[in-house]
């Protein structure tokens, strides 16, 4: 099956190492979108700012977001693409946890750090695409806390964090019952905060590291429908709905 | 005396709770020390009935003090030892003015119609007001031989026509009539010192009313004695030469008698206030039987030296008082205590003066005659307005201590005024402006020495105060949970109390309790995060090593000082915050502008060196950046961060890693401890990476009893780490160790590799002051 990807990235020279990027890590790519901002982006997705971007008969399969782009934040985009049935990845030069934190909550698969290395894009773009989310021990730490006390959101807003400006302020919701941890999620949260590796982690407890990868996906679900269920109230508290 | 008296004084400074201790309520530190009368009910009733008495009693004096005789002549003694005619009160008369006064005389017709003539010599000694005050048994008889003759003579006179002849050296004899002195012919002195005398007893009966114990007791003794000591000067000063017998015995019975009370009551209080000395009961009994025992002695012996022993025994058991003070301060140093021995002494010290000068004697006997009469009644006045002080004198209200001071002085002054008008024979008008001149003197000095200050006394300079409030204010920013420690240290420094305690409870200002002896200062929230709602307050207990009051001026003091406190401290968080702010700005623009551009040079590298020197500085800035905005960094999730970081690095390189980490406690690092480590980290394994071509490297991190070490150890080709030249990598990772305040070594690991170890002792220290390292 062929892949359709969009790329979505504002400075050519990055464009073009990601298109180099993605062909490597795919021998099956059907065509690549390029957009240099939200409104191409949009345009090749077919909706309108503030709208929902709904499956086409032939939808991209994997879509690469910037985070800053000229007319505003990939995580708008990322929330218009809430229901879109693709692979989205954030690729982006931030690697703090004030900007990713966000990224995940809006719906992204997975990151990219455009500095790294070619080949280490690839890898990390296939373990991506094959469900092995990458998840810092920063972000594991407000992982935690946001399944623990519920409004990891609000500290997900730290004053250093202006590039989740446009998705901000989300009504606070406390986790619902299906979105709370297991005690095997939680205690893989927790190994993850402290640095340790999945291969580590599946030693220490003890089980195979795909278990570890599937509690961590299992985590980024869980995340997600939080995310989701929050973007749904917030659009129909702005009437969108 | 209770076993919270008998502990030493603790000397460490810092002695203080920290957080986690107990921290008493302050009714338990102050320990009802504060025991408010209630004038409610029979207090008040007896209040007004014991003042009532009083007046009545002063009335009925003077009721018969205005049908005494009175001779309407002022006589005064000349140098020469004669009695001269000082003024008289019919005009008629002047002439008489300055002659020498030999005796008077009386002819009396009898019903036979023989004339019977009565005559009585007038020497000076007769102008003695009071036998007490004659050392001299011989004299003291004379004495009462000279009254007991007038007082015959004016008995034989008839009722309705009391004549009297004036016999006059150089001059003819020369009649007077003599009538009673009435309430016009009382004195105005007489009307003051019973004034004085009145209030003295209603001090002594509010004091005694308000609590009645033994110290109280002893207090109403002492004023009692001396009111007493007051009444009999003031109905002397209008007697002149008629004494009655009975008066006089009764006088010098009685002032002696009141002086070893006096005396004895001083002991009471040496070893009652304001605490109980060990075996007080001793000392109090062993005081009252000597007085009694001399008093006895003293009265019924009537040896010729009598006198002598009176004033001895009082000297010696006043002087004992002030020893036993001196002990009971040694014991458990109380301001109170030093302030009460000063004032004995000086009144000790005064009235042994005035015993010798008047034991002595002196050339010239009217200027005897006027240190008895004016010197005596001028230190029982000074006896009285210091009693009247005593009770208020450490109260917190300085408007009363001030004004009973002044009280004090101006008593002085009236009483100098009247000694160099009496002695030196000064103008008036001279001799008032240099008594006042000097009690202004003696106010100034005496209060600086009894109140406020002793010599001695380091007392912090305002520059010195500054500093301190400086150095505290950056203290606080780095640790504002030393707050409570810290204001303790600046307040010892400042006040120098025996005792600093924090206690809970609620002081909205600075106030004083215990008359004086404690200081309670509020102790304000200066944490930015209000985690403690708890009030808490320092109570400051006995002032400079317990040699001084606080005055009020000393709690305002200390509330200036607390809110200066808070402006600068919020000042400087406010600077904080700014300074913050424009980190975190600079951090993004850096990041945004700079990043984005090496990103583009980054991809457009011409070879791969040039690409991963680029990407390493991206990530250094990437790095920089983040360690500027970020607020804090806890060691433990740094440390999550580097290894993940190493482990992504190492991994791409084939590259084993090995990560073992232990801590004793968790800390925060400061921002320049994080960067460094980060960067020494990076460096070293970036030089194993890049170099070394090893293929396990050992990372060890420990944090035990302050001091860091970290290990880093590879297997690579690395040998000789000594031969290495210093390029960049080398040298900046010295840098940051060096930053740190610790040390760095390069070894050769076995079998093969390098190992380099770093350690920080004392790590805690190496944190600086926020935004180093930047």
């Amino acid at each position: 099956m062929a892949v359709k990807v969009l790329i979505l990235e504002d400075n050519p020279v990055a464009r073009g190492f990601l298109c180099r990027v993605v062909r490597e890590s795919f021998s099956d790519i059907s065509s690549i979108a390029e957009a240099g901002d939200l409104e191409a982006a949009r345009r090749l997705l077919g909706h309108k700012a503030g709208g929902r971007a709904a499956a086409c008969d032939d939808p991209y399969q994997l879509i690469m977001v910037d985070l800053e782009l000229p007319d505003g934040s990939g995580l708008e985009l990322l929330t218009e693409l809430a229901n879109y049935p693709a692979t989205r990845i954030v690729t982006t030069l931030y690697s703090d946890d004030e900007h990713l934190f966000p990224a995940l909550q809006c719906g992204a698969d997975g990151y990219l750090l455009k500095e790294d290395r070619f080949e280490v894009l690839v890898e990390e773009l296939q373990k991506i695409v094959r469900g092995q989310p990458p998840l810092s021990p920063a972000i594991a730490r407000r992982l935690l806390t946001h399944f623990r006390t519920g409004d990891g959101l609000m500290s997900g807003h730290a004053p250093a964090a202006p590039a989740a400006a446009p998705v901000s302020a989300p009504a606070p919701l406390a986790p619902l019952d299906h979105e709370r941890l297991t005690p095997r999620e939680s205690e893989v949260l927790t190994y993850l905060s402290k640095g340790f590796t999945i291969k580590e982690i599946a030693a220490l407890m003890g089980i195979k590291w795909f278990t570890v990868n599937d509690h961590i996906k299992s985590i980024y679900k869980k995340l997600n429908v939080s995310s989701r269920a929050e973007a749904a109230v917030l659009a129909s508290k702005q009437g969108l709905v | 005396m209770s076993a919270m008296d008998t502990s030493p004084p603790r000397a460490a400074p810092d002695l203080l709770i920290g957080g986690s201790g107990y921290i008493p309520t302050l009714d338990e530190v102050l320990q009802g020390s504060h025991d408010l009368p209630r004038w409610i009910g029979w207090r008040l009733r007896m209040l007004v009935g014991a003042v009532l008495m009083g007046f009545v009693l002063v009335l009925l004096v003077g009721q018969w003090l205005s049908s005494q005789p009175r001779l309407p002549v002022t006589l005064r003694a000349t140098a020469e030892g004669t009695v001269r005619l000082h003024s008289v009160d019919n005009p008629a008369m002047q002439r008489l003015e300055g002659h020498i006064l030999e005796g008077l005389r009386s002819e009396i017709v009898q019903p036979y119609g023989s004339i019977q003539v009565l005559e009585t010599p007038i020497e000076m000694l007769a102008l003695q007001r009071s036998g007490r005050w004659i050392s001299d048994a011989e004299q003291r008889q004379h004495f009462v031989n000279l009254h007991l003759g007038v007082a015959r003579l004016l008995e034989a006179l008839p009722d309705n026509n009391k004549v009297v002849q004036l016999q006059l050296v150089n001059a003819p004899d020369e009649p007077v009539l003599i009538t009673p002195r009435g309430w016009s012919g009382l004195s105005p002195l007489f009307w003051l010192l019973s004034a004085l005398a009145l209030t003295l007893f209603a001090v002594g009966a509010v004091v005694v009313l308000a609590g009645p114990q033994l110290r109280n007791l002893a207090y109403l003794a002492l004023a009692l004695s001396q009111a007493g000591q007051l009444m009999f000067i003031a109905v002397e000063t209008n007697l002149d030469l008629f004494l009655p017998e009975w008066f006089m015995t009764l006088d010098m019975r009685a002032r002696g008698g009141l002086d070893l009370v006096t005396a004895a009551a001083m002991i009471q209080v040496a070893v009652l206030h304001p605490r109980r000395l060990k075996g007080w009961p001793y000392f109090m009994a062993l005081g009252w039987a000597a007085a009694a025992g001399l008093g006895i002695t003293a009265m019924s012996l009537d040896h010729p030296n009598s006198w002598l022993w009176l004033h001895t025994g009082c000297t010696v058991m006043t002087g004992a008082a002030i020893m036993l003070m001196g002990a009971a301060y040694r014991a458990s140093p109380h301001p109170f205590t030093l302030v009460l021995q000063r004032f004995s002494i000086i009144t000790l010290a005064t009235w042994v003066l005035l015993s010798v000068a008047v034991a002595r004697g002196g050339a010239r006997p009217d200027m005897l005659l006027n240190i008895t009469t004016f010197g005596v009644m001028t230190w029982h006045v000074f006896f009285a307005s210091e009693l009247l002080l005593a009770p208020y004198l450490s109260r917190s209200k300085q408007i009363l201590q001030e004004f009973s001071l002044l009280a004090a002085s101006s008593t002085v002054a009236a009483s100098l005024d009247l000694l160099f008008v009496a002695v030196f024979s000064l103008g008036q008008f001279t001799s008032m402006t240099l008594s006042l001149f000097l009690s202004f003197g003696v106010y100034m000095s005496v209060r600086r020495w009894l109140m406020t200050r002793l010599p001695g006394r380091d007392p912090i300079t305002m520059e010195r105060l500054f500093e301190r409030l400086y150095r505290m204010a950056r203290e606080l920013e780095r640790r504002p949970a030393k707050t409570d420690d810290l204001l303790a240290r600046l307040m010892r420094e400042l006040f120098d109390p025996l005792e600093v305690t924090v206690a809970r409870g609620e002081v909205f200002a600075s106030e004083l309790r215990g008359n004086g002896s404690v200081m309670l200062v509020r102790l304000p929230s200066l944490r930015p995060h209000k985690e403690t709602p708890s009030k808490h307050a320092l109570v400051l207990k006995h002032s400079n090593k317990g040699r001084r009051l606080f005055t009020s001026e000393d709690a305002r003091l200390a509330d200036r000082i607390i809110d200066q406190l808070h402006r600068v401290l919020s000042f400087d968080q406010a600077v904080e915050q700014g300074r913050s702010e424009e980190r975190v700005r600079i951090a993004q623009d850096l990041h945004d502008d700079i990043g984005a551009r090496l990103l583009t040079l980054m991809y457009q590298a011409p070879n791969a060196n040039i690409e991963e020197y680029i990407r390493h500085t991206l990530q250094d800035l990437k790095t920089l950046t983040r360690g500027l905005a970020a607020q804090s960094h806890g060691l433990s999730e740094a440390a999550g961060e580097w290894k993940r970081d190493l482990h992504q690095r190492l991994g791409f390189a084939q590259c084993e890693l090995t990560w073992q980490m232990t801590q004793d406690c968790d800390v925060t690092l400061s921002m320049g401890q994080w960067s460094a480590l980060t960067r020494i980290l990076r460096e070293l394994v970036n030089n194993t990476i890049s170099h070394a071509k090893a293929s396990k490297v050992q990372v060890v991190l420990v944090l035990a009893n302050d001091q860091l070490s970290l290990t880093v150890t590879d297997n690579g080709l690395g040998r000789a780490p000594e031969t290495w030249s210093h390029g960049l990598g080398l040298g900046g990772v010295r840098k940051r160790v060096k930053q740190l305040g610790g040390t760095v070594r390069w070894s050769e690991a076995e079998p093969k590799g390098v190992c380099c170890e770093v350690v920080v002792e004392n790590f805690s220290a190496s944190a600086g002051p926020t935004g180093d390292g930047l």
